[in-house]
């Protein structure tokens, strides 16, 4: 028995042993397999393999596993080529890649010493040369955003391409009649017409009573005198008639959208109407009146005073509604879709009502609300307070949102023509611009004194600034710099595109109007006919 | 050269026309008030001590969301005219006003035929939002005008002292050399025959007549040189007065008719520490 036993732990032993080392077997052929495969010696692999697969007592899996490496051994050579090959068109799309950024690099590089080049030209004062070389800049990098090279290329423009407009004192104030003629007011009281096209410039001047408020508009020209004077000249500059004059200062005048209606307020609250045959009727009111408007149908006049309310009074008839607030009211405007009217004031309110004087919604700050202005397309309305808080509203008088970014007060709010990006002037002399977004896409902090003007080009990609500091200056979107139209030491006080979006014009204290090309338009004009160097200035400015 | 010279004679012509109208006074008045004036609360408070000066009767007040300042102005003669400004600040930061929001006697005020005047600070809560703190105003009158005439001063004829002027001196002064001259060679003759002639005799009734002929030389010599002097120094002194009247009427010309002068003079500077020496001519004109 015990033999028995001992016999049968010996053929355990043995089988244990035998089975040991088929195993071992398997696992060490398959290992040194895998080993010449990663070696790339795939014949050796194979054999190694195939000796795997004979080791005794494989299991299925096994047998699997071993077909498998043999199946890749056998293709071991193709897939090395096709690594080869994917590792290779890997290094070449690197290389390609490297390439195409060196190539850009240099070519950023070339832009800038072009640019550098154009600047320096156009302090030697040769600004035809800074405009081609600047060109040259900017077509090369057309689709990247280069500041310097941009500001180089609207510097050119707007030296070579600038007409000044001489008056014998700072211009306060300027507008166009049409789509190219423009009026400028100067604090001597003299205005003046010019015509970009014919070059032709009229001086209208009375120095018995200076010009304190001038409005224009396609037709004629109502120009207003500090001693209440009112006379209307046609856009040659000659006179067509005087009118009722006012007894006290007038603060405020506006044109009807059509026809020749217009209407003069002053400070005692004497608000005339008057079309071509004279004067219309007397409205009162009885306290200095700072806004006077018509609405998009002519049929009523807008009438803000100093008595906490605006009047709306009806042209043709004797009835009138009022807009009452508890306190000052900064700001009343309509709906350019029509129908609405927007009020903001010192209690806090902006208020939204309809023509007939109902309420349909207040808007409500903290603080007194300085301005709230409508979107272009009337379905939205921006509030902004003497805080710096501004918010957006749906014409519910829902609150639709909040922005971020100004912390004083806001002295310009403005809606992008299309309606997409809203622009404020910030009284620390900072612009912010939103788009969607409760954070601004833009803030431009280069001004040094207040801001004076803020204006968007026709299309909506330019936003121009003007300052007390004496300059003005183009951005696109983004806040990049793209022209610095001026830079003097005394403010510019106004400044904007003209209707067809090919000028901007600016007003400057020093004494002068100056109206420069847009830089967007030169480039188009430029691209169809690209300057022209001689080998000279080739070799000078060494370009290929 | 010639551009040089053009140029500077051009600007000196342009700064003499307008050296003609000077600043003849200036007068400043400064008004703090706290302010708030969305809650209409205006309390100015006036600086001691400021009236009596050119702007009187200063008055602020807080008008239908407006500032008036009333002030006086003495009356002003033709061709004199007052340069009226105005600089406020709140809590210490200037304000910005734009230049269409003041109203009224502000900026030149030319011929003033009237005492009282009046501003008016408009559109004040439209341009700052609120205004609120402590404002401070200065009101600064600078009046311009020709300063009145010293009699004598004609501005039509400048002054002179030239070369024609000065040739009687240079005549009366010959004389008087001359006449001086005279004297020593009359002296020089009576001192001859007092000498060769008077002591050779030995008697006295032959020489008794020399005598006489050099003490009557003498007398000659006598009259001859004092007369000299005198004429050499009442020359001199008159000379010398009407080179200090001209000076002194030059600079009254300059002062009140403006500084025309312009001077082109010869000029040469001999170098001593290099070969040659430079030559040519000088122009001077006085800012």
């Amino acid at each position: 028995m015990t033999k028995l036993i001992k016999a049968c732990l010996l053929l355990l032993c043995f089988i244990g042993v035998f089975a040991l080392s088929a195993q071992d077997c398997y696992d060490d052929y398959l290992r040194q397999g895998k080993q010449a495969y990663d070696d790339l010696q795939f014949e050796q692999a194979l054999n190694l393999f195939n000796a795997a697969r004979i080791c005794p007592d494989n299991l299925d899996t096994e047998f699997q596993e071993v077909a498998d490496w043999i199946t890749k051994a056998n293709n071991g050579y193709i897939d090395a080529i096709k690594a080869a090959r994917d590792a290779a068109l890997a290094s070449e799309e690197r290389a390609l890649k490297a390439q195409i950024e060196a190539e850009r690099q240099a070519t950023l590089s070339e832009a800038r010493r072009l640019a550098d080049l154009a600047n320096q030209e156009l302090v030697n004062g040769d600004e035809e040369e800074a405009l081609g070389l600047s060109y040259l800049a900017l077509s090369s990098v057309e689709a990247t955003a280069i500041e310097p090279v941009h500001l180089a290329f609207g510097n050119a423009v707007a030296r070579s391409s600038q007409v000044q407009i001489d008056h014998e004192a700072p211009v306060l104030d300027m507008g166009f009649t049409g789509i190219d003629q423009i009026w400028s007011r100067s604090s001597d009281g003299s205005v003046q017409l010019w015509d970009p096209q014919s070059e032709d410039i009229r001086t209208i001047s009375n120095p018995n009573d200076p010009a304190q408020i001038c409005v224009g508009n396609a037709d004629r020209l109502i120009r207003i005198g500090s001693r209440g004077g009112v006379q209307s000249y046609d856009l040659m500059g000659q006179p067509l008639k005087k009118f009722t004059s006012h007894e006290a200062p007038v603060l405020t005048a506006s044109l009807a959208p059509m026809g020749s209606t217009f209407a003069t307020a002053d400070r005692s609250g004497t608000i005339n109407l008057s079309d071509e045959t004279g004067l219309i009727k007397t409205l009162h009111e009885s306290d200095p009146v700072h806004q006077v408007g018509f609405t998009k149908d002519g049929s009523s006049i807008l009438v803000r005073s100093t008595s906490h309310r605006v009047r709306v009074f009806d042209v043709g008839g004797s009835s009138s509604v009022d807009l009452s607030h508890e306190a000052y009211i900064y700001q009343v405007s309509e709906s350019p879709v029509g129908g609405l009217l927007l009020t903001a004031g010192a209690d806090g309110k902006a208020v939204l009502w309809n023509q007939q004087g109902g309420k349909i919604a207040e808007m409500l700050h903290d603080h007194p609300v300085t301005h709230a202005v409508f979107s272009p397309d009337g379905g939205q309305i921006a509030t902004a307070d003497i805080s710096g808080n501004i918010s957006l509203w749906d014409v519910s008088g829902s609150r639709s949102k909040t922005l971020q970014g100004p912390a004083s007060k806001i002295v310009q709010l403005l809606w992008a023509p299309n309606g997409n990006r809203l622009t404020a002037a910030d009284d620390k002399h900072h612009v912010w611009t939103w788009e969607s977004e409760a954070t601004p896409v833009a803030v431009i902090d280069y001004h040094t004194a207040a801001i004076l003007s803020i204006a968007y080009s026709p299309n909506s990609d330019l936003l121009l600034t003007t300052s007390q500091d004496g300059s003005a200056w183009l951005w696109n979107n983004r806040g990049e710099a793209k022209m610095q139209i001026v830079e003097t030491d005394s403010p510019v006080y106004k400044g904007m595109f003209s209707p067809d979006g090919q000028r901007i014009v600016i007003a400057c204290a020093d004494h002068y109007l100056l109206s420069v090309k847009n830089p967007v338009i030169a480039y188009s004009e430029l691209k169809q006919s690209p300057p022209q160097f001689t080998a000279e200035q080739k070799v000078k400015f060494g370009l290929n | 050269m010639f551009r040089i010279l053009l140029t500077g004679v051009l600007s000196s012509l342009a700064l003499c026309t307008l050296a003609q109208v000077q600043q003849l006074g200036t007068s400043v008045f400064r008004i703090e008030a706290e302010v708030n004036l969305l809650e209409d609360h205006f309390n100015a408070t006036e600086q001691p001590g400021q009236q009596g000066t050119m702007l009187r009767n200063v008055q602020t007040a807080w008008e239908k969301s407006d500032l008036v300042i009333d002030y006086e102005l003495p009356r002003s003669e033709d061709e004199q005219y007052y340069q009226v400004s105005l600089e406020v600040s709140l809590d210490g930061n200037k304000l910005l006003i734009h230049p269409d929001d003041l109203l009224g006697d502000v900026g030149s005020i030319v011929n003033n035929p009237v005492a009282a005047r009046q501003i008016i600070w408009t559109r004040l809560l439209d341009r700052y939002g609120q205004l609120a703190g402590n404002l401070s105003i200065e009101l600064t009158a600078v009046f311009w005008g020709k300063p009145s005439l010293p009699f004598g001063v004609d501005c039509a004829n400048m002054p002179t002292f030239s070369g024609k002027q000065k040739l009687m001196h240079y005549v009366i002064a010959g004389v008087g050399a001359a006449t001086l001259g005279a004297s020593f060679v009359v002296g020089n003759e009576a001192q001859d025959i007092y000498d060769n002639q008077y002591l050779a005799e030995s008697f006295e009734q032959a020489a008794e007549p020399f005598y006489q002929d050099a003490n009557d030389k003498r007398h000659q010599e006598l009259v001859l040189r004092y007369a000299g002097i005198t004429l050499l120094s009442l020359d001199a002194i008159w000379y010398v007065y009407r080179s200090i009247r001209y000076r002194q009427k030059l600079r009254t010309f300059e002062e009140f008719c403006g500084d025309s002068v312009v001077r082109i003079n010869p000029f040469y500077k001999s170098n001593y520490t290099d070969q040659g020496s430079q030559m040519g001519l000088k122009l001077t004109y006085r800012f």
